[in-house]
């Protein structure tokens, strides 16, 4: 049996357009005009996926999306929201409302049909068991060990961030009750050996003043995620960073860094907008597992 | 007690409190609320434990409530509370500057220099 997928957006033609891609890929396919409709039918058609738009008459894509996730029925939903390019505010409004990945306006046919096969895949995996950080290696050219979703989203707060605040690193520190906790460094070139550690004893440093314990390198699974392979290596050290705490439901669960070489990089406003990111993307890191 | 020590206790706790309130309106907008109060609590546990007479700080949401601090005024005497606000107000800049740098705790040392000096000479 055919999936379904509900398109939410409120523009015929783009609605059209979605709907023709999705159908030539074999999904079944139905429009909701607006938010409140899409919210309704949600409830009555039970979609297998939905992708939406964020701007919509009678309620946003956020206010639908937050409201399908606060209901028992819909919330195991996936919801792909379309975001306007570099618009950072999408991307923390999008994870605050419970958004599971994102498509960047305009898009191309074969990118939605890309990310909503992804998102498939990992439903079907996670329902499997099969979907451990060991057997998603080959996820993301074979290279890493990611889920598409936690890639997605890693992915995007760095373009985002990096589009605004001008940093072309992030470190990612996710605190694993229990387990060995997980540094993800996620950066536009490579790093070489000194430059990942100086990043790593950043992230550290802000993971242990805030947990008041002694972390070292050691005591971490790393990951590197490089955007582009084939830029050079980067061999500098850096010299501005912030690190924001990762909060969700009272709880320190993490901390994102963001890091330039440069000197006095960043600006408050920097840090005012990378704080409200920490707060908004937390919870999409406890949602998709840290 | 004393009454001159209890007032002169109280001298330094109006000033630190006015420090700490200040610090907290700077770093608020910025930083918000959650933030803050996971920030604010992780220095005044950091710093409890060499000065146990913090543990009677509050904080919430809406700020540092000095209530309880004011009722335990006999556990520590004017010398032990000065340094335990000092080290709490430095341990909450070391905090805020391993997060940010030099960022936020640049613009702060501005505006508490001159408070911080009252403190060490209440009336």
């Amino acid at each position: 049996m055919s999936k379904k997928i509900m398109v939410a957006e409120d523009s015929p033609t783009q609605a059209q357009r979605a709907k023709l891609i999705l159908e030539s890929d074999g999904y079944e396919v139905f429009v909701a005009e607006d938010g409140r409709i899409g919210l309704e039918m949600a409830i009555a058609e039970q979609p297998d996926l939905i992708v939406s738009d964020i701007v919509m008459p009678e309620m946003d894509g956020y206010e639908m999306c937050q409201e399908l996730k606060s209901r028992d029925e819909t919330k195991a939903i996936p919801v792909v929201m379309l975001t306007t390019k570099g618009d950072i505010m999408d991307i923390i409004k999008g994870l605050g409302a419970g958004a599971d990945n994102f498509l960047t306006k305009p898009y191309e046919g074969a990118y939605l049909l890309e990310r909503v096969r992804n998102v498939f895949e990992n439903i079907s995996r996670r329902a499997a068991g099969a979907l451990s950080e060991e057997n998603e290696i080959a996820d993301f050219q074979g290279k890493i060990s990611l889920t598409t979703d936690r890639y997605q989203i890693l992915s995007l707060l760095l373009g985002t961030v990096g589009v605004v605040i001008h940093c072309n690193v992030m470190g990612i520190f996710l605190i694993s009750p229990g387990g060995r906790h997980s540094l993800y460094l996620v950066s536009l070139q490579p790093l070489n050996d000194a430059s990942g550690s100086d990043l790593t004893a950043k992230v550290l440093a802000a993971a242990n003043v805030l947990d008041g314990g002694e972390l070292t390198e050691n005591d971490i699974r790393l990951t590197k995620v490089v955007k582009e392979e084939s830029f050079p290596e980067n061999t500098e050290m850096f010299n501005s960073f912030i690190s924001v705490p990762l909060i969700s439901g009272g709880e320190v669960i993490g901390i994102l860094t963001t890091a330039n070489t440069k000197e006095d990089a960043f600006q408050p406003d920097d840090v005012k907008l990378l704080y409200q990111l920490g707060l908004e993307s937390a919870g999409a890191f406890d949602r998709i597992g840290r | 007690m004393s009454s001159i020590e209890n007032e002169i206790q109280n001298s330094v706790l109006e000033i630190y409190e006015d420090l700490l309130g200040t610090v907290w309106a700077k770093i608020l907008p910025t930083l918000g609320t959650v933030t803050v109060v996971t920030i604010v609590q992780r220095a005044v546990n950091r710093t409890s434990k060499a000065h146990p007479i913090l543990i009677h700080l509050d904080v919430s949401d809406s700020g540092l409530s000095f209530e309880k601090i004011r009722e335990h005024l006999g556990e520590a005497d004017r010398d032990e509370l000065r340094n335990s606000f000092k080290d709490l107000i430095a341990n909450l800049f070391d905090i805020l500057a391993k997060l940010t740098g030099n960022i936020i705790v640049k613009q702060l040392i501005k505006e508490v220099d001159g408070l911080a000096l009252d403190a060490d000479n209440p009336q």
